[in-house]
């Protein structure tokens, strides 16, 4: 069905190539799983197949791709689109429509269907990916899973017989994830041909058929999936992939021990939505001096917003931060909290790593020595938007330590992050904790929970649980919580 | 062919005005605001026109736009009459000017803003075709819809994190501007490469005549708006020749 | 059915980053825009507007490969101003200026820097379709000002803007522009082409 034939290509701008020499055949109806470290070339793969390269993206290239016979350098653009649906990494920014159902008649709309040819293909498509709760919305308004799954119906909608699916859970929490892999299988079981990149391998388990491994540009190995993941994690680790094994339970093995030196609390902290009736209301929570509480709950749950209250950016939250014997009020911005936000990219002003990090901290050495320890030392004179996601975090998480504040927050910071990334900003989280910062991470990775945090947190129905310290007993808790939030099938009935 | 979803989509969204006839009304409107002035009769006119995109919000559901801005407005009325009865000098000159500039713009503003909020990029697709606007315009003009949105999300961001890091305007107005801006940008480009490639490899610009799931036509609720803006505009033109 | 084709040379790609840019160029300018809020700024807006506007433009520069681009986006500035209130001769100035800075772009192959520093001086000309309608209906304009605002403020402000202000205007609107341009291009050094964002 396609067919790669000894690919080289370089991006117009760079010097070294992306894809190095690959050649790779895929057999139709088969779901091969592209996966490696960030800049492996998996998503480099999947352009040559939907077209982008070489019709969008400008580069070189070398070889040869047949796609269902036909060579997209041959063809425009739309008429790949007729038999290649396309799902991409972010779901805000792959909408064209700010309304689901026409996000959805839009590809039909462009190729010129007749209105009953379209209406007809809405109503099967909202049928077999069970969209029919979330039509007629304005998509912005959806949870990540929802809005990936809108935009996989969307991808469907010209019977296409080959999908890509580049990075389509790096913005979602657990429960949504099932809510990608349900589609995923769907198209396997009605024969589509599907190609996924991925950094997240354990959803995917029972789907796929074939794993290819790819490193720095080269196919490096090309497994049967029962033989992929019935490798021990070692052998994911050796290959800088996350572990499927502990990507579905917490353990308790990198813990920092801490000081006991107090808590940082919050009192009496009160906010409502304008008619929602669960706001949050949280009488008191403590949080240990240097500890990493992961803030766990479900989608909707209000984790973002409690964050966000915490910093004093809410101005209708009531409640007080006691911090080192000091009082602040939540109505406004409290100065003591540090956010590290989703879109770390929209808080990096500065022109340089260094300065970027001088901006919250006047003294050089400090600054110097801040940066070496979250190994940031070798990007000092980078501009902060021309790094990774990963290293954009940990660039915020310095600018935090630097900032002095006490408490540092973050919102799923591992979205997105292949392996190494992961681990280096879990280094960094400890790092801040041992200078001092107490951190609130709101996350969903286990396997990140399991390699920084110390302790943990349940928030539902916007009140939040006790904080729990994570040892051998409480991380079996922790494990069967998350497993509830990402079971729960209220909007997943139809399909299972 | 009856079908469940579209059937499903014409629910909750108000009174629906033709694209075309929402796009006359707002010319309408605005050119009027612009050509008649404040005094007398003409001046009942402007507080008359003031209310059409106030009605129109209401009627498409989105009443709490409609009463901010009819609250806004009428605050800046008020605040223009207060003011010229106990303020002189320079100071005058400030209160009037700030709030005549709202009396003048805020209705065309608040029009456009009806527009941009009602109108779906179906419809619009649409009304486009049916004008035969060529594509070169259309796209554009649509991209800019649905780009408004996702350009506020990230204002917004960005300003939650100045105002997090405690960054006001302290450090100048140029650097302010500078913070502000850059990540605005480099946000909007990334963003705008990603909006580009899912669009394309949905067939976005096919040289192919498209189709509209939405219908869209003149009804009776179009003439009565349409009949409505032209009645004003008669008086106006009547007042204006006595 | 008629085939709706687009235009040979500008391509969908192109199309959407037109749309996109223009978006972020006039919430901009608009933005700045907010100071003639006082009336007495009015005359201003030629100075601040281009100047702001420069970053974008500058930005956009990059994915303006052929021609048409530019004069899309001036069309649009016009039916924008337009439907806001600001009179219709910008319907006029933005399609006009538009191409005016889209030859000039052209005739630097869409490659050189300082021929985009001065079609940004150029293209920043459109402004003067906001100033029209004042020098233009001066008389009505005036009686309109009397009307709301008495006679010394209309005195006042009609003092800052007599007719011959125009070609300052619009002299003003093309020196800031080139100026606006500049401060683009230092911030592009700065952040954008470090950034890897071209």
């Amino acid at each position: 069905m396609i067919d790669f034939r000894n690919i080289t290509y370089s991006y117009g701008t760079d010097m070294s190539p992306s894809l190095a020499n690959v050649t790779l055949h895929v057999n139709p109806g088969e779901v091969v799983l592209l996966t490696g470290s960030s800049g492996s070339g998996k998503s480099t793969l999947l352009r040559l197949v939907n077209g982008l390269i070489p019709h969008y993206h400008e580069g070189e290239m070398s070889g040869t791709v047949t796609v269902a016979g036909i060579e997209p350098r041959d063809r425009e653009l739309y008429e790949l689109a007729k038999m290649v649906g396309s799902v991409f990494q972010n779901p805000q920014t792959q909408f064209f429509c700010l309304n689901t159902t026409e996000e959805l008649a839009f590809s039909c709309e462009n190729f010129g269907l007749p209105v009953s040819e379209i209406a007809h293909r809405l109503d099967t498509t909202v049928q077999q990916l069970c969209l029919e709760e979330l039509l007629n919305k304005n998509p912005f308004l959806l949870s990540g899973g929802q809005k990936q799954r809108i935009a996989c119906g969307s991808a469907q909608m010209m019977n296409q017989e080959i999908f890509v699916l580049d990075e389509p859970s790096s913005n979602l929490d657990g429960r949504s994830v099932r809510l990608l892999a349900e589609v995923i299988a769907y198209w396997k079981k009605e024969g589509r041909t599907v190609l996924v990149a991925e950094h997240r391998l354990g959803y995917l388990k029972d789907i796929v058929d074939r794993v290819v491994v790819l490193n720095k540009g080269s196919l490096i190995e090309d497994f049967a999936a029962s033989d992929f993941y019935a490798m021990g994690s070692s052998a994911f680790i050796k290959r800088g992939l996350r572990d499927p094994h502990t990507e579905c339970c917490v353990a308790v093995t990198d813990q920092i021990d801490i000081a006991d030196a107090g808590f940082v609390s919050v009192a009496n902290l009160q906010y409502s939505y304008s008619k929602k009736i669960n706001g949050l209301s949280i009488p008191l929570a403590k949080f240990p001096i240097g500890s990493i509480t992961a803030l766990v709950g479900e989608n909707g749950a209000g984790k973002s917003t409690l964050l966000r209250c915490l910093c004093g950016l809410n101005r209708k939250c009531y409640g007080t931060l006691e911090i080192n014997g000091e009082l602040f009020g939540l109505n406004k911005p409290t100065g003591r909290a540090y956010m590290v936000m989703q879109n770390t990219g929209n808080q990096l002003f500065a022109e340089s790593v260094r300065a970027e990090v001088e901006s919250s901290c006047s003294s050089a050495e400090e600054v110097t020595a801040i940066l070496d320890a979250l190994d940031l030392a070798d990007l000092a004179a980078r501009h902060p938007l021309s790094l990774s996601g990963g290293q954009q975090q940990r660039v915020a998480v310095a600018s935090a330590i630097a900032s002095n504040r006490g408490l540092l927050l973050l919102d799923e910071p591992t979205s997105g992050l292949d392996y190494q990334s992961m681990r280096e900003v879990a280094s960094s989280l400890k790092k801040s904790s041992i200078m001092g910062c107490t951190v609130i991470v709101v996350t969903h990775d286990r396997e990140f929970i399991t390699s920084c945090c110390t302790h943990y947190a349940v928030l539902k129905n916007g009140r939040l649980s006790e904080t729990r310290v994570l040892d051998e007993d409480s991380a079996s808790e922790l494990n069967a919580a998350l497993d509830a939030m990402q079971s729960s099938v209220t909007d997943t009935a139809c399909m299972v | 062919m009856t079908s469940t979803v579209l059937a499903l989509k014409q629910q909750q969204r108000g009174i629906l005005f033709d694209p075309r006839a929402k796009f006359l009304a707002l010319i309408i409107v605005a050119s009027l605001l612009l050509s008649i002035g404040n005094e007398g009769l003409m001046g009942l006119v402007r507080i008359v026109l003031a209310l059409v995109p106030f009605v129109l919000l209401v009627l498409s559901r989105n009443i709490k736009s409609g009463v901010a801005y009819i609250f806004i407005y009428l605050v800046a009325y008020g605040l223009s009459v207060v003011s010229s009865m106990f303020l002189s000098g320079p100071l005058l000159f400030l209160a009037l000017g700030a709030t005549g500039i709202m009396r003048q713009f805020l209705p065309g503003v608040m029009m456009g803003y009806w527009f941009v909020s009602t109108t779906t990029v179906s419809e619009f697709m649409a009304a486009c075709d049916r004008i035969r606007l060529t594509q070169s315009i259309e796209i554009p003009l649509v991209v800019m819809m649905r780009y408004f949105p996702t350009i506020a999300q990230d204002y917004s961001q960005i300003s939650d994190a100045a105002k997090m890091k405690a960054l006001g305007l302290s450090q100048g107005p140029i650097t302010a501007v500078e913070n502000r801006l850059v990540p605005l940008l480099a946000s909007a480009v990334r963003g705008g490469e990603d909006l580009s490639a899912a669009a394309l490899t949905r067939g976005l610009g096919a040289p192919i005549h498209r189709t509209n799931i939405c219908e869209i036509g003149f009804h009776a609720c179009d003439m009565m708006l349409l009949s409505v803006c032209a009645l004003g505009a008669i008086l106006v033109f009547l007042i204006g020749v006595a | 059915m008629n085939t709706k084709g687009v235009k040979q040379g500008l391509k969908p790609k192109d199309l959407i980053n037109v749309g996109i840019f223009s978006a972020i160029y006039i919430i901009i300018v608009m933005a700045a825009a907010m100071l003639g809020y006082i009336p007495i700024f009015i005359p201003l807006l030629v100075v601040i507007c281009p100047i702001v506007g420069g970053i974008p433009y500058m930005l956009y520069m990059t994915k303006v490969h052929c021609f048409g681009m530019v004069t899309i986006m001036g069309i649009i500035m016009g039916v924008l101003m337009g439907l806001g209130g600001m009179g219709l001769y910008a319907l006029i100035t933005g399609p006009l200026f538009g191409l005016l800075a889209d030859l000039v772009l052209k005739s630097g192959g869409y490659h050189s820097p300082k021929k985009a520093v001065l079609s940004h001086g150029i293209f920043s000309m459109w402004l003067i379709g906001n100033y029209i309608p004042i020098v233009i209906n001066r008389a009505s304009y005036f009686d309109g000002l009397v009307q709301g605002y008495g006679q010394a403020y209309a005195e006042t402000l009609m003092g800052y803007i007599p007719d011959w202000s125009l070609v300052v205007l619009l002299a003003g609107a093309f020196v800031f522009g080139i100026v606006g341009a500049l401060l683009g291009k230092a911030i592009f050094h700065k952040h954008f082409e470090r950034a890897g964002i071209v």
